[in-house]
C-alpha cells in the first residue's frame, strides 16, 4: 500500500517536496518503512543516514510497526 | 484545582521571555533562572545573517512537554520553555527556558536539563543563511544510537 512520509530539514531540500509516497506493505516496521524512503531517495539515500522514523506521537524504534496519521522521516535533530 | 508546573510550546511568534519567568515565579520560589538561546552571527567561520528553524510539530510539542515535566519532576521546579521555529535573523531568540524554586540549585540544574535534552530530543532542524548567500543544514543528534 502507498503510505505518504513527510520529510524535514534536510530532507526537504532533497528535491522531492515535502513528502514522499513509497510502497510498504501494511504492518512493515519502521526500518523497512525507512529502506523504502532510501530506495525513492536513489542516489540521495546518504542523506537518510541517521534517520529515525517517527509518528505524531512518538519516534519508532525500527522494529515497532508503522502506524500513526502522520509518519515522517526525521534526519538527526538539532534544536535550541 | 492542581497547580500548573509546567508550560512548554512551540511557535512561529517572537518569544518574549519575561512572560516565561512570570509562569515560574511563585511565592515559595526563592530563586528563578532564565536561559535564553538567540541566533547567532558567526558559525565555524562564517558569517552567518539569519537562520531557519524546521520542526515536526506535533511530535516537538510533545516532546518539549515531556522534557518540561521530566525536570521539574526531577529537580522540584516549575519550569516554562518555548522553542520558536521558522526564520530568525541574527540576536533574535530561538529558545527560552525559565526554571523556578525554592533554592537556585534546583533552578539552575532545571534550566540546564531542559536545553541539554532538547538538543538531542526535539524534531527540530538548523539551517543556516550566510552572508554569502550560501546555506547549510546543521549536522545533528540521530534520534537513534
Amino acid at each position: 500500500m502507498k503510505i505518504t512520509i513527510e520529510l524535514y530539514g534536510r530532507l526537504r531540500d532533497a528535491g522531492f517536496g515535502p513528502s514522499v509516497e513509497v510502497d510498504a506493505p501494511e504492518g512493515a516496521s519502521a526500518k523497512e518503512v525507512l529502506a523504502a524512503v532510501r530506495a525513492a531517495f536513489g542516489a540521495k539515500a546518504s542523506l537518510l543516514e541517521g534517520a529515525a522514523l517517527a509518528s505524531e506521537a512518538s519516534v519508532l524504534n525500527p522494529d515497532d510497526v508503522a502506524r500513526g496519521a502522520r509518519l515522517a522521516a526525521l534526519p538527526p535533530v538539532c534544536g535550541g | 484545582m492542581p497547580e500548573l508546573k509546567t508550560r512548554a510550546f512551540v511557535t512561529d511568534h517572537p518569544i518574549r521571555p519575561e512572560e516565561l519567568l512570570y509562569l515560574v515565579a511563585k511565592p515559595g520560589h526563592g530563586a528563578t533562572n532564565l536561559f535564553t538561546g538567540a541566533v547567532r552571527d558567526h558559525h565555524e567561520g562564517r558569517v552567518v545573517r539569519a537562520v531557519t528553524y524546521d520542526c515536526f510539530r506535533p511530535l516537538a510539542e510533545k516532546v518539549l512537554a515531556a522534557i518540561a515535566e521530566e525536570a521539574a519532576s526531577k529537580f522540584k521546579a516549575h519550569v516554562a520553555v518555548a522553542h520558536r521555529v521558522g526564520r530568525l535573523d541574527v540576536g533574535e531568540i530561538s529558545v527560552a527556558i525559565a526554571a523556578g524554586s525554592a533554592h537556585r540549585g534546583e533552578a539552575f540544574a532545571a534550566s540546564r536539563e531542559v536545553i541539554e535534552q532538547i538538543k538531542v530530543r526535539l524534531p527540530v532542524w538548523k539551517k543556516e543563511h550566510y552572508v554569502d548567500g550560501d546555506g547549510a543544514w546543521l549536522d545533528g543528534c540521530a534520534l537513534h544510537k
